[in-house]
């Protein structure tokens, strides 16, 4: 066993201090092995010593704890809004692994609302149709596809539907941005498969409705979301190339940005 | 009932009975339980946002949710663990918020010379030490933090992130690999 490789089972093991047998051999042969573990069991060590500002908020919660009449808020009931969807999402994140899926999957059942809209629903409706009054949302990304839901719904003209998907796709982008630090593979591939629909099959399908539009007013729509999905092929490039593990995720998120950029860039300019 | 005349130091502290006698509605006997374990969740949560006040919203809604859902607690099972996934889940839903997790690092630190002469670490080292975990990725940071604080194992971590015992495994061993790569140097440094 080599120097290497004792040290990546010292920073493997659950005690670096007590490690299997045949580690424990080397290190009694090996200095250099001894005064790298010390290391390890130093750094550790001092990881507890790192300060923490003092906090007075027990005092405050214990209070409303043990005196709910004077702080009615402790363990009180969720408001009606709360039993909502934040109910729904907060359910299934704790029941969700990392509690992200469940997001996910919230969006997901969303953007099924969304897609029938968007491919074979209300096509081309005038005037709002009725939007029920919505629960508070304290999920953002939910909150905010819902929010799309809700002004496709009430959007006039096309060129304001397309602009709505492509915000749409924005904000799926962003989250899977947000979350690339904490969320699974499998997470972000939802997200950026989301991301590929709205693109692909919402903004380039309605942009292509635009053709009878005047040139400039067909411009003034589809040259902002262009220049958009150049930004989000960049910054998806970029990510997929500094973390490889989500290469996957972010380079479908390239490709849909680059393909729909492409097909925006084919409608005719004049 | 007021604090103050509270006896925190109530014969009854075993921790099983405490949750059921909780789970009837005792809300001293939960008292005792956030009494218990406060700091270090508020350690934990400190170290996981770099803010304080976020910190102890955190702590504080862990703890009222908990209260709220006592209920679905399975007595018998791991009180610490369950408490530190409904923190570590509300963490995460606080992520996904907003970006406040990545705050300036506290200039209050450790005074050098502390412990063994041999153990010690200079001040310079020590800030070195907190922006290096400070900078770990979140999930890391989080598993490392709950080994080397709480003492938990790989399948206490797992249980509370809600991973496998192999993946918690490899995020302490990737916590402990970048704090070997940045703090060796310095370390080497301060000894020759």
């Amino acid at each position: 066993m080599n120097c290497k490789i004792v040290q990546r089972h010292l920073l493997a093991a659950e005690d670096p201090e007590s490690p299997p047998a045949d580690v424990q051999y080397h290190l009694a042969v090996c200095l250099a092995c001894r005064q790298w573990q010390r290391r390890l069991g130093q750094i550790a060590r001092h990881v507890l010593q790192l300060p923490v500002p003092p906090s007075a908020a027990r005092a405050d919660l214990l209070d409303r704890i043990l005196n709910p009449s004077s702080r009615a808020r402790a363990a009180a009931p969720a408001t009606a809004e709360e039993r909502g969807w934040r109910k729904v999402v907060t359910t299934l994140r704790l029941r969700s692994r990392a509690g992200l899926s469940a997001a996910a999957a919230a969006a997901a059942l969303l953007l099924v609302v969304l897609a029938a809209w968007v491919l074979w629903g209300r096509q081309d409706q005038n005037g709002p149709t009725a939007i029920v009054e919505q629960p508070v949302l304290t999920d953002p990304l939910v909150a905010r596809l819902l929010e799309q839901d809700v002004r496709l719904a009430a959007a006039r003209t096309p060129q304001d539907r397309v602009k709505i998907l492509a915000d749409l796709a924005d904000d799926l982008r962003t989250e899977t941005h947000n979350l690339v630090r904490t969320a699974d593979v499998a997470d972000l591939r939802d997200l950026a498969e989301h991301y590929q629909r709205v693109v692909l099959q919402g903004v380039v399908k309605r942009a292509d409705g635009l053709r009878s539009l005047p040139a400039r007013q067909r411009r003034a729509v589809l040259d902002p979301i262009a220049a958009q999905l150049a930004r989000a092929e960049r910054d998806a490039t970029m990510l997929a190339l500094e973390r490889p593990a989500a290469a996957k995720p972010f380079g479908m998120i390239a490709k849909a940005a680059h393909e729909g950029g492409n097909q925006l860039s084919s409608l005719p300019r004049e | 009932m007021r604090l103050a005349s509270f006896d925190f130091d109530r014969a009854e502290t075993d921790e099983h009975a405490l949750v059921r006698q909780a789970q009837r509605g005792d809300r001293p006997a939960f008292a005792v339980l956030v009494k218990q374990y406060w700091d270090r969740l508020y350690r934990w949560m400190y170290h996981l946002t770099h803010n304080r006040h976020l910190a102890e919203d955190l702590a504080q809604e862990t703890f009222l949710k908990a209260f709220a859902g006592l209920d679905s607690f399975r007595a018998g099972t791991n009180f610490r663990a369950w408490l530190f996934r409904i923190a570590y889940n509300s963490f995460l839903n606080q992520c996904r918020e907003d970006a406040r997790t990545r705050q300036p690092f506290p200039e209050q630190l450790p005074a050098a010379g502390q412990g063994p002469a041999e153990e010690a670490m200079s001040r310079e080292a020590m800030r070195l030490l907190a922006r290096t975990v400070g900078r770990l990725p979140p999930d890391y940071r989080a598993a490392f933090l709950l080994r080397v604080e709480e003492g938990l194992s790989f399948r206490q971590i797992a249980d509370v992130l809600d991973i496998t015992e192999q993946t918690a495994r490899w995020r302490v061993f990737k916590a402990r690999q970048k704090l070997m790569s940045v703090l060796s140097p310095q370390l080497d440094r301060e000894k020759s």
